[in-house]
């Protein structure tokens, strides 16, 4: 486990100080938890609400926290849980947020100010599998080890790696035929 | 043989020119005020009394239980034997609602992972 993190659940645990100790996690992971919410949803105000939903379930959930877990790869984990569910009873939504990238569709709402061909790779990584889309997200975006996504996920290493090969060249397919 | 990093440039030419690059944006000072939203929901939270709406109709059930015991033991032993039955179950099922309603945040949180364990599958 992280330093930071270790002395962030010390805090927690031991010192009588646990909002202090929340507030220093917020602070630690407020960023992290945004872009990865904010990549999967893609729209801004859900990407808020979502990561202001997490950052509660983990305040709620942190004293049953058990710590032979990362409390890094359970923050993400929360953060995941959330997304998806937003994303499965949003399904709409998110096809809308997509298009409010393209290029011709853009406005200031959408807080988007990418090239076109990076508006192209949301809209190839939403054509992949569930599955695929996550393990692309958490390794191509975020930098996840392997481990830590099986952590995550669930899953063997073998065969996160096979579906981030997958989901790699799928989305290379899908640029360089719509490009 | 070729540095992993020009083989990845090779193979995934578009994939390895937008690594690290991101368009999207977020209006000024927004993770300070996220910040500060997180920390006033959870001091809100905190001052709130939560109560369990299962506990509450676990308390009028048990009322219920008792008048319904005692109005059969004061007015009759007619078909006793069904009556229980049918108090039995009648209770039993009600406990078994009120249990679904009770959820903890743990079970919850299982829950979500049964459901994003599904959905990876």
């Amino acid at each position: 486990m992280k330093l930071i993190d270790q002395d962030i659940l010390t805090q927690y645990y031991t010192s009588g100080k646990e909002e202090i100790a929340f507030g220093r996690l917020v602070s630690e992971y407020k960023e992290r938890v945004y872009w990865h919410v904010r990549k999967m949803v893609l729209n801004h105000e859900d990407a808020n609400d979502i990561t202001q939903n997490t950052f509660i379930k983990i305040w709620r959930g942190l004293p049953k926290f058990k710590r032979e877990s990362n409390l890094y790869t359970w923050i993400y984990r929360i953060a995941t849980n959330e997304a998806l569910n937003f994303i499965q009873a949003n399904k709409k939504r998110i096809a809308q947020s997509i298009e409010d990238i393209q290029l011709d569709n853009r406005s200031e709402e959408s807080f988007f100010s990418g090239e076109e061909i990076e508006a192209k790779l949301y809209k190839a990584i939403s054509t992949l599998p569930q599955k695929q889309k996550l393990v692309f997200h958490m390794k191509y975006f975020n930098d996840l080890t392997y481990n830590e996504m099986a952590e995550i996920l669930g899953g063997s290493v073998g065969s996160l790696k096979a579906s981030y090969h997958h989901a790699h060249k799928k989305i290379e397919s899908y640029l360089s035929n719509h490009d | 043989m070729k540095p992993t990093q020009t083989h990845t440039e090779d193979t995934f030419p578009y994939l390895a020119r937008l690594k690290g690059k991101n368009g999207f944006s977020v209006p000024t000072d927004y993770f300070d005020s996220l910040e500060n939203s997180i920390l006033n929901k959870v001091d809100e939270s905190n001052n709130t009394k939560v109560f369990s709406i299962g506990k509450v109709f676990r308390y009028a059930a048990s009322v219920a239980a008792i008048a319904i015991a005692s109005s059969i033991f004061f007015f009759g032993e007619n078909d006793q034997s069904t009556q229980d039955e049918f108090d039995e179950l009648t209770v039993s099922e009600y406990f078994e609602d009120i249990a679904e309603v009770d959820l903890e945040l743990e079970e919850s949180l299982e829950f979500d992972e049964i459901v994003m364990t599904t959905k990876n599958q």
